[in-house]
């Protein structure tokens, strides 16, 4: 298949196969961490895993990287197994949480390291020796540095030390060391977590303005959904060792496989309350009965609707009392108290229409029955299968 | 006005105790360095330098120096580079590198006068464990060396006793007591490394674990360092009770380990001669107050990454 392989290569498309992770493995003693996980990533795609803490999402970035070692399953990079391979030999570049920087080292040669490590022999890389007797590669590595730096405005920069820096800076140079050397992808582990709010913010666009610029394969780890929404072209839901749902972002907000995927994904998070559905079709939910597409099986539903889709109605077929408010501006958060549900409801509202309600006042609501995400009491989506068969 | 006094109330206890116990001796030795007093005595001559020119002329201190200065550069360099070494290699071990840095550590906490016993046993010309274990060695390929062979063909050194080995035997368990102290300091230096740093390294290329401790281990012990070589400097300066132990008349053999702290011992305690004493005090107080400029100006300003 050689010649197979240098075609797709030649061709260079999204199609091809970047990094393929197939039915990974991994205990820590005796606690599985990732259980049979395969995953396809595509050439110059921004992929975000994403989930709580503990659910292996970190430890599945180290084992693309080799840093550490799967107990089973395959890690292949360009059609290449490379389980076997040690992280350097496998040109892929890692942006750290801490980001990992050499503190002993300015700017400049903490971004020249990797060059350093890969391009000179060790003599070469003597402090004061090695300069001398490769000037010319030293010098190129210099100019390759810095060609870097302007990219990321941090020429500035150069000569100072790690320690001398903001976060935001670091963070720049962390990136800076990553791209020096044109690596087949970038892998980063919770880069952003360290900054603060608005600074993270900013960076999200910068690294989605990146990612474009620079059409390579970044992977990205994250325990934000909003990073994951706001970055990735497809995103993975990881949850204790198993991806639970791989897509793009809109997909996956819109169209979650599973109720913890639902309730991980999206902030504030999706309101669940639990529904009867009968063989007609319908769901009885909150003590009104409303038509849905999914399978007319009698059974318990849980019915998931997020705040934006509940709406305040004058007319409305629901009520609830006002039980706390969250004012963010653009938007107001109502937190009502419903009867027959036993944690409160979030209603998204615009300011002009809440802004006169007041708390314990009782507000009428309602929602578009399209906009239920039905889920089978065991957690799992039912989706609209075949048509109901007979329509009310 | 009492609110404009309150810092002397602050900073006065502290600075009342640093006066009477730490400066006004050092001004006190200072003094006595300049007169020929001793304990006892009604009264002292103010003899000017002359304990000083005594110190860098006569040949008795000159011994000092070299036996001093001896001890120190075998005993630092061995001491820091064996308890790197020792660590380095516990570092990289699981639960069975808590057993050795009990072992090795042991040397420390251990009275190095009762180990002395033990050295003096061990190193004994005749019935020690060292010679004769060198002895069995006899008739056998080791003989090609040309001093193994001299010691078989006569006797194998009187490792304390002989002034051309007594300053380096005593160096050697010097050594022996004191890697254990830095192996410690270094432990502590490395577990503070961040591993990402680590791994930081690996994705760069080091593959070597050479490359690693010249980009990671190396630069990020720095600090470690630093303290270390000055903590051994001022230690083997201040070795004595080996000394004590082994020697008790007069710093060896043709008084080939008459290290400073022995001299002080021996001129001011046993002999009564305070002002010479307190003279090579102030020149021992000298020598470590030049090692922590050293550190300070020199090594510190590199290794403090801020």
């Amino acid at each position: 298949m050689p010649s197979n392989l240098i075609e797709t290569h030649l061709l260079g498309g999204g199609s091809v196969a970047n990094i393929a992770l197939r039915d990974i493995e991994k205990k820590f003693g005796e606690t599985p961490v990732l259980n049979r996980v395969s995953l396809t990533i595509r050439n110059g795609e921004f992929v975000t895993l994403v989930g709580p803490s503990g659910c292996g999402k970190s430890t599945l970035l180290r084992i693309m990287a080799g840093l550490e070692a799967a107990d089973r399953g395959q890690v292949l990079i360009d059609g290449r197994d490379v389980s076997d391979v040690r992280p350097a030999e496998r040109n892929l570049a890692m942006v750290f949480q801490s980001y990992a920087l050499y503190p002993h080292l300015s700017v400049a040669e903490n971004m020249m390291t990797p060059l350093r490590m890969r391009d000179l022999s060790s003599v070469e890389r003597l402090p004061i020796l090695g300069p001398l007797l490769s000037r010319k590669r030293h010098h190129a590595m210099r100019l390759q540095a810095d060609t870097i730096a302007d990219t990321l405005k941090i020429s500035q920069l150069m000569d100072r030390k790690p320690g001398q820096l903001s976060g935001g800076q670091r963070q720049r140079v962390a990136l800076g060391r990553a791209m020096v050397r044109n690596p087949v992808a970038f892998l980063m582990d919770e880069p952003l977590s360290n900054l603060d709010a608005a600074l993270r913010v900013h960076m999200r666009a910068e690294l989605s303005e990146l990612h474009r610029r620079l059409k390579t394969t970044f992977v990205y780890v994250t325990h934000d959904q909003a990073e994951a929404l706001t970055m990735s072209d497809r995103m993975a839901v990881m949850m204790h060792g198993d991806i639970l749902q791989v897509g793009a972002p809109d997909e996956i907000y819109a169209n979650p496989d599973t109720l913890e995927v639902a309730r991980f994904i999206g902030s504030p998070s999706i309101n669940v309350v639990p529904g009867e559905a009968d063989s007609s079709g319908k769901i009885d939910v909150m003590g009104v009965s409303v038509p849905a597409t999914t399978a007319g099986v009698r059974q318990a539903v849980m019915v998931g609707l997020r705040p934006e889709h509940l709406s305040l109605h004058a007319a409305g077929r629901l009520s609830g009392i006002v039980r706390h408010r969250e004012n963010l501006g653009a938007d107001i958060f109502l937190h009502l108290e419903v009867q027959g549900t036993q944690n409160p409801l979030v209603l998204r509202a615009a300011p002009n229409e809440a802004s006169r309600i007041g708390l314990g006042e009782a507000v009428a609501f309602d929602f578009d029955p399209t906009d239920m995400i039905v889920f089978a009491a065991d957690g799992t989506r039912l989706r609209a299968s075949t048509p109901a068969r007979e329509v009310a | 006005m009492g609110s404009q006094r309150a810092h002397l109330w602050f900073i006065g206890p502290a600075l009342i105790l640093m006066v009477i116990i730490l400066l006004i001796p050092i001004v006190i030795a200072m003094g006595l360095s300049l007169t020929d007093y001793s304990l006892g005595n009604q009264g002292a001559a103010f003899v000017g330098l002359e304990n000083y020119e005594r110190i860098f002329t006569r040949s008795t201190y000159e011994k000092m120096f070299v036996a001093t200065f001896r001890y120190v550069f075998v005993v630092v360099p061995l001491t820091v580079g064996l308890g790197l070494g020792a660590a380095l290699l516990i570092h990289s071990l699981g639960r069975i590198g808590d057993l050795y840095k009990t072992i090795y550590f042991l040397p420390v906490m251990a009275a190095l006068i009762a180990m002395a016993i033990v050295w003096e046993f061990a190193f004994h010309p005749t019935i020690g464990v060292i010679n004769s274990t060198l002895e069995r060695g006899c008739g056998s390929f080791l003989e090609a060396w040309h001093w193994y062979a001299k010691g078989c063909a006569r006797t194998f050194p009187l490792w304390l006793n002989d002034r051309e080995y007594a300053i380096w035997t005593v160096s050697f368990i010097g050594v022996w007591q004191g890697f254990g102290f830095n192996m410690v300091l270094y432990l502590a230096g490395l577990t503070s490394i961040p591993a990402q740093l680590y791994d930081a390294a690996e994705m760069d290329g080091a593959t070597r674990g050479w490359d690693r401790f010249r980009l990671v281990t190396w630069p990020l012990l720095g600090p470690t360092t630093v303290f270390v070589v000055t903590i051994s400097f001022i230690r083997s300066f201040q070795v004595f009770d080996m000394v004590e132990a082994f020697y008790p008349q007069g710093g060896g053999p043709s008084k080939s380990v008459y290290v400073m702290m022995f001299a002080i011992y021996e001129k001011g305690i046993q002999q009564n001669l305070m002002g010479i004493g307190a003279a090579i005090t102030v020149v021992f107080l000298g020598f470590v107050m030049v090692l922590t400029l050293i550190q300070r100006r020199l090594v510190e300003r590199r290794t403090h990454y801020v």
